[in-house]
């Protein structure tokens, strides 16, 4: 007998093949028109005549075609910034916060540790006491801590009584929209990436471009690194990235201070550095398709992507900090400044028109 | 649909707070106007609670459509300005440098109200009661529209040549094959998944529709069913394990094959090119690329 997996397989090939015959009952009633179809997909239906419409629908082509028509259509909702609530609101408690569980823990706590005051290096006890790569951490759990750091407990007590950013003040981790999403939301669930300061003693060693590396491992560590040498503050005690996702899931960007861009096209198995436009402090990113991405920045950066490789710089005509995008499409998009105004291009980027 | 709900007065005290909330005046829209909008919008509805429903409207939208209904120059500044791009943009996105965009092009004349009757124009705004935005109602017009031009013109093609070439693809893999029951058993397995299908629930069928015969992403099919597209997958993956069940327990039950018989119907189905998809304009190709 054939395993449950290859059985599944079956029956998804044969539904491919029979899928005209997913149609043959005539659907009750007459078509869904159009303003109900725009209350559909509006969420304004409800109750009965929402079921009355779905079973029209579950055997009406034409209304089907509707369906995917404004499926197909529907605007992306809006990126917010993620940087903007985290840096406010959260960034400056949580770096406290962080560097006092660090003293606490590598200071005080430390199994046969000397007196805070006669604590002679603090670098190689950070070093010690952190583990060069962290694994990704939930956001929703209480951090996780190697099994093997003998600060396992006190750490992970101190990392719970920080404050941690509130799942309203994130931006709606939707993946069926293409926006940008805070801290790694991978396959749907949500991530942060915590990384250490980097370890004062540990050159930053370049990587070649287009290096594969697997995300639970290596890739958080790495962008921890460029992090650091793109001068985060303090080294970066919390580094958020942004996650862009496709329409196709498998297909994904990430983004990092200030200006990693990795791109998966397993599905966040592993991940490739990508070689983004020079000088960019990236904020946002939106993919309306799995090899275009449109990705913004302070100081008008705007940057874009069409074959899902190399990066290319737009012009934009301000200054401006970009805290958003909306991409259509390669040639289409919509971007928000800090202050919330929006400039539109229907070229590429080539021009853009400030919409009123 | 417009008029079919029983008739019920709408207080002129809400009717004022509405008129307020929707900012009518900035289109020159008088309160009778847009008192008789939001009475069709209520008739067009059944809602039980006449309140809730219209306070739930989308007000400023509504009243924006009375005042491009009207002809108020105002309002159709403001609905050209904001929302031509929107629907262009759908217009691309519907069928990249096709004749969509003429689609879009000639809705305004219908918006606009070209044809009188008696002494009134009739604008396509008068269809727009306010239940979801006016974006959303013009993208759902033009998806109307270009699906229907879609339909129109398949049927105007001729058929493809070749009832030969069907029946030559037919035989091939049957010919092929030693076993006599080949052909039996595809044909069993073809109707007992499409009884299986049948069998399921609307909610279900019009999820495998959108994936499979739409061919949607899992994201677009959650937008039609509101649905996280992991939800959505995970349904999926579900209906299809209950719709292998239901074909081995059919054509256990209703043919009399045993396990070997019914593995045999998947392993030939599977193998069989299957009939020729002549409902072409649900085909792909028929489209923009799904991943747009």
């Amino acid at each position: 007998m054939k395993k449950q997996s290859e059985r599944d397989q079956s029956i998804d090939a044969l539904l491919r093949r029979q899928r005209e015959h997913l149609v043959e009952s005539p659907g009750t009633g007459p078509c869904v028109d159009a303003e109900t179809l725009a209350a559909w997909m509006d969420g304004a239906l409800s109750g009965d005549a929402l079921a009355a419409a779905e079973h029209h629908a579950a055997g009406c082509a034409r209304c089907q075609m509707m369906l995917a028509s404004m499926a197909r259509t529907a605007p992306e909702p809006a990126a917010r910034p993620w940087w903007r609530p985290l840096t406010v609101r959260w960034l400056v408690p949580a770096a406290a916060a962080a560097i006092a569980a660090v003293v606490w823990v590598s200071v005080a706590h430390a199994p046969g540790a000397p007196a805070p005051a006669a604590t002679p290096a603090p670098a190689d006890r950070t070093q010690a006491a952190v583990p060069a790569d962290p694994p990704l951490v939930a956001r929703d759990e209480a951090p996780r801590i190697p099994a093997s750091s003998p600060d396992s407990e006190p750490k992970a007590k101190a990392a719970a009584s920080a404050p941690r950013p509130l799942r309203s003040e994130r931006p709606r981790v939707d993946s069926t929209s293409d926006s940008a999403v805070l801290d790694g939301v991978i396959g749907g669930q949500s991530r942060d990436v915590v990384t250490p300061p980097p370890p004062a003693a540990e050159p930053f060693v370049p990587r070649p471009i287009a290096e594969t590396v697997t995300v639970a491992a290596e890739s958080s560590a790495l962008v921890g690194r460029l992090a650091g040498r793109g001068g985060g503050a303090g080294g970066g005690i919390v580094t958020a990235t942004v996650q862009i996702l496709s329409p196709e899931p498998a297909f994904r960007w990430r983004l990092s201070t200030p200006a990693v861009i990795l791109r998966s096209i397993d599905g966040g198995l592993t991940w490739t550095l990508q070689a983004g436009p020079a000088g960019f402090v990236l904020t946002a990113g939106s993919s309306p398709a799995r090899d275009v991405c449109w990705i913004v920045g302070r100081a008008g950066a705007v940057g874009l992507s069409t074959d899902g490789a190399t990066w290319q710089r737009r012009p934009f005509p301000e200054a401006a900090n970009l805290a958003a995008v909306r991409a259509i499409d390669a040639k289409t998009a919509v971007v928000t400044t800090e202050d919330g105004r929006q400039f539109s291009t229907v070229d590429g980027g080539a021009t853009w028109a400030r919409n009123p | 649909m417009e008029g079919q709900g029983p008739i019920r007065h709408i207080p002129q005290a809400l009717v004022e707070r509405l008129y307020h909330d929707a900012r009518a005046d900035r289109w020159s829209v008088s309160i009778e106007r847009f008192a008789a909008a939001l009475q069709a919008s209520a008739d067009n509805a059944d809602a039980p609670d006449i309140g809730r429903y219209l306070k739930g409207l989308h007000l400023e939208d509504l009243a924006l459509a009375c005042g491009c209904a009207a002809g108020e120059e105002g309002a159709w500044e403001h609905f050209v300005r904001e929302h031509r791009p929107v629907l262009f943009r759908a217009a691309d996105a519907l069928r990249p440098g096709g004749d969509a965009r003429e689609l879009a092009d000639s809705l305004y004349a219908d918006l606009y109200g070209m044809q009188e009757r008696a002494g009134e124009r009739r604008s396509l705004f008068r269809y727009f009661h306010g239940r979801s935005s006016v974006a959303t109602w013009l993208r759902a017009v033009l998806a109307q529209r270009v699906v229907d031009a879609a339909r129109a013109g398949r049927r105007l093609e001729p058929l493809p040549e070749g009832d030969d070439s069907i029946e030559s693809t037919r035989l091939a893999v049957p010919a092929a094959s030693p076993d006599p029951d080949r052909t039996r058993y595809v044909a069993l397995l073809q109707r007992a998944l499409k009884n299986a299908v049948a069998a399921l629930s609307a909610k279900d069928r019009l999820r495998l529709a959108c994936y499979y015969t739409q061919e949607l992403t899992l994201a677009e099919t959650g937008r039609v069913l509101r649905e996280h597209e992991a939800t959505v997958s995970r349904h999926l993956a579900k209906t299809r394990r209950a719709l292998r069940a239901e074909v081995e327990r059919r054509l256990a039950a209703e043919d009399r094959l045993n396990d070997a018989q019914i593995e045999r119907c998947f392993e030939y189905a599977l193998d069989d090119p299957g009939p020729l998809n002549l409902g072409g304009f649900l085909r792909k190709e028929s489209w923009s690329d799904r991943s747009i």
